[in-house]
């Protein structure tokens, strides 16, 4: 009896201390799980609610008060593919970059949705289809800005500038580059840009190395403009879509019948932009004195220069809008003529928005200088007849605008280039980087889209070091050596002096 | 708080005494350094910021690290018999596990402080660092620091949890390893899932604040993730007086 009694007192307590576990384990697990979803809420409401700051001293991945207010100005939401392998070196420039725009455009006042997709190239095949039938992907490497049906393609090449030569990255563009597409995509017309024809200028259908404009077209394109190649005396003047006119390297002169329409076009507040070759006249020298341009009958060398004087560098530009995001970029010029603005009386405030006014685009170096005749068979410096540098290459003019007042005035706009060669296809692919900048800067500041370019390029200072093999040795000898010697023997001395107190 | 300090005390001694404890600051600062100028040297010609460089030296063997620092937490005390003396000294289960979990943070702490110079002694030797971005320094400090207070909690849960340091030091391992391939595991699975792992994803943490890019989000993460550890161990050390 007294058996069976204490069988069934153990059987008692084996339960009750089988139910206090289960109970107890039951305890921590409800807390446990309550506990996560709490920390789930906590964590939906932070990815909903959170906040980014860039501490980096160069601050590449801010946005600037501009590009804020570009995501402000836009209604409709914008979806970017980031169409890059994950190894790619900007990936994570970009990465950084394109979730500011996203946290930025969620503050906007019209909550804009900025969604930022990341393609594979290799793996998401059927994404990258799609951008490949809609949006005209050509080539991965690339980020695809689009918003309904329009869409914009940014490649790799234009989001860093890079050394001459060298080719190592100096300075990022990526804000300049992404706000540039977000504004372009969530226009509602894409601005129409004509091209004259007809006097032998340069060929937008040419792929020639040398010559042709193949490259350019693809870079207007890009930039989504409409790019219209035209032949005046067929259209009876200037067609009235036209927001812009290109006149590149005519080799014969343009009639004074197709002068006078571009005059009047001008007159209207239209922009133009003209390119023209030394030795050629062109027939608008007369138009351009009118403008305050003077087109002088030279050819600009160089001793700063690539090949015999002809084709050189330029890295000094005048204070513009076009040249902002130029600082660390060259610019190539083959065989250029000066562009220069005439020297004219004082002008009197009053008068001011009723004159043109001219500004400096491009200059070459002190060591250059203007040849009057090239036909000469020595090109060195005739102090008799050449003029010395630094020259003018390139002007803006603007006229119908006041500096400094903010009136609804469209204003007439003229760029003028002494050299066609600054769109062809040899100085595009040269490497130098500059020249597609300088031709698209000019083509998007007569559109006025140039609140755009004064987002300068970030400098990559900071991540630019460079060590030779000795020196990494000296540092890792310093690093694996000495900081772990240093702990070592703090190590060995604490263990001796233990053993002394023991 | 008393009770907090008394155990914070006791690992502190337990940690800097020990011969072991310096032989893994020496490993720590040795593998370090070198693949910190291995990576340095990699991406010399890449033009990635320095900064990134260090900070990928310092996390890439800090799973390790910390296996090595929380493995024996409570393991050993278990293994010993001595949980059983702490249990019943007069202090709460939150401070015994505040107390041993201040202990490992500050040893971790001390082992990677001579990293901060980094930088410095790579500028005086190699004389190619233009400038050092303190912004991002202080960025990528602020994620390790997030990243490793995590991670150690979630030894020292692991720890609790057997009494076989060996068992304990493989489940920290790959508890610890767990949030640092989530970005590789985030590229295996639907795109929907893949986003909620690239969230939760290290890797991308610490690339972003490596280059000074400080968010809340992953601050928000690792924070109440420490939180939760922690009360997942408190709940799990009370459990024992119950049964």
């Amino acid at each position: 009896m007294d058996m069976n009694d204490s069988d069934s007192e153990a059987r008692e307590s084996i339960w009750f201390h089988r139910r206090r576990r289960m109970a107890t384990g039951a305890n921590v697990a409800t807390a446990a799980l309550l506990a996560a979803l709490l920390l789930a809420m906590v964590n939906y409401l932070a990815s909903a609610f959170y906040s980014r700051w860039d501490w980096s001293s160069a601050r590449l991945y801010a946005l600037s008060d501009k590009s804020i207010k570009v995501l402000g100005s836009v209604n409709s939401p914008i979806d970017v593919y980031v169409v890059y392998d994950p190894d790619h070196e900007s990936y994570y420039d970009l990465r950084c970059l394109l979730s500011e725009y996203a946290y930025r455009a969620r503050h906007t006042p019209s909550h804009i949705t900025l969604d930022v997709h990341y393609v594979e190239p290799d793996r998401d095949l059927a994404a990258m289809n799609e951008l490949k039938l809609r949006h005209g992907l050509e080539e991965r490497n690339s980020v695809v800005v689009s918003s309904g049906t329009r869409a914009r393609t940014l490649l790799d090449r234009e989001l860093y500038d890079r050394a001459p030569m060298v080719r190592t990255r100096v300075a990022f563009n990526g804000e300049r580059m992404i706000t540039s597409a977000i504004h372009d995509v969530a226009q509602s017309q894409r601005p129409v840009v004509y091209f004259l024809m007809g006097h032998g200028e340069r060929d937008l259908e040419n792929y020639d190395r040398l010559t042709g404009y193949s490259s350019i077209r693809r870079a207007i394109k890009r930039d989504n403009i409409e790019l219209r190649p035209f032949i005046m005396a067929e259209t009876d003047g200037i067609p009235g879509d036209c927001d812009a006119l290109i006149v590149a390297g005519p080799t014969t002169q343009v009639p004074d019948a197709e002068v006078e329409h571009i005059s009047r076009f001008l007159d209207r507040n239209g922009r133009v932009m003209i390119l023209v070759d030394p030795f050629v006249r062109s027939g608008l020298e007369l138009l351009l004195d009118g403008w305050g341009v003077r087109l002088a009958t030279d050819v600009v060398i160089d001793r700063v220069s690539l090949t015999g004087g002809r084709e050189f560098y330029v890295g000094r530009y005048g204070r513009h809008k076009i040249t902002t995001s130029l600082k660390n970029v060259a610019t190539i010029f083959s065989m250029p003529r000066s562009v220069e603005p005439q020297v004219s009386r004082e002008v009197p405030d009053s008068e001011r928005s009723d004159k043109p006014r001219v500004q400096i685009l491009a200059l070459t170096s002190k060591s250059s200088w203007a040849k009057r005749d090239f036909r000469r068979k020595s090109l060195s410096f005739d102090p008799d007849v050449d003029r010395l540098g630094p020259v003018s290459l390139a002007v803006a003019v603007e006229k119908g605008a006041v500096e400094g007042v903010d009136v609804a005035l469209e204003p007439s706009r003229i760029v003028v280039v002494g050299d066609s060669d600054l769109g062809a296809n040899q100085s595009l692919d040269s490497g130098a980087g500059g020249n597609e900048d300088f031709f698209m800067n000019c083509l998007n500041w007569l559109l006025a889209r140039e609140s755009l370019l004064a987002i300068s390029p970030k400098p990559l200072g900071s991540a630019i070091y460079q060590a030779s093999r000795d020196q990494f040795g000296w540092t890792l000898a310093a690093l694996v050596g000495g900081i772990p010697l240093c702990v070592c023997m703090l190590g060995v001395l604490i263990w001796v002096g233990r053993r002394r107190g023991s | 708080m008393k009770g907090l300090l008394t155990v914070w005390r006791r690992e502190l001694s337990a940690h800097f005494l020990s011969p072991v404890a310096y032989v893994t600051m020496v490993v720590y600062l040795l593998v370090a350094g070198w693949t910190f100028v291995w990576a340095v040297e990699k991406n010399q010609e890449i033009g990635d910021p320095i900064t990134v460089s260090l900070f990928v030296a310092l996390f890439l063997w800090l799973p390790i690290t910390i296996t090595v620092i929380t493995m024996g937490l409570f393991a050993e005390e278990k293994r010993s018999g001595t949980i059983e003396t702490l249990m019943t000294a007069p202090v709460t289960e939150w401070q015994v596990v505040l107390g041993k979990y201040a202990g490992a943070m500050t040893f971790l702490l001390v082992t990677m402080a001579p990293s901060v110079g980094y930088l410095y002694i790579f500028r005086t030797f190699s004389g190619g660092v233009p400038f050092i971005d303190t912004g991002a320094l202080a960025a990528g400090y602020t994620i390790l620091l997030l990243v490793s207070a995590f991670c150690v909690s979630t030894g020292l849960l692991m720890s609790l949890l057997t009494r076989h340091q060996v068992v304990a030091a493989i489940a920290c391992f790959c508890a610890i390893c767990l949030p640092f391939i989530l970005r590789v595991l985030s590229r295996a699975v639907p795109r929907n899932a893949g986003a909620v792992l690239e969230y939760m994803a290290t890797e991308l943490h610490i690339l972003e604040f490596a280059r000074g890019v400080v968010d809340t989000r992953p601050m928000v993460l690792y924070l109440s993730g420490t939180i939760f550890m922690l009360f997942l161990a408190v709940r799990v050390l009370e459990s024992r007086r119950w049964t």
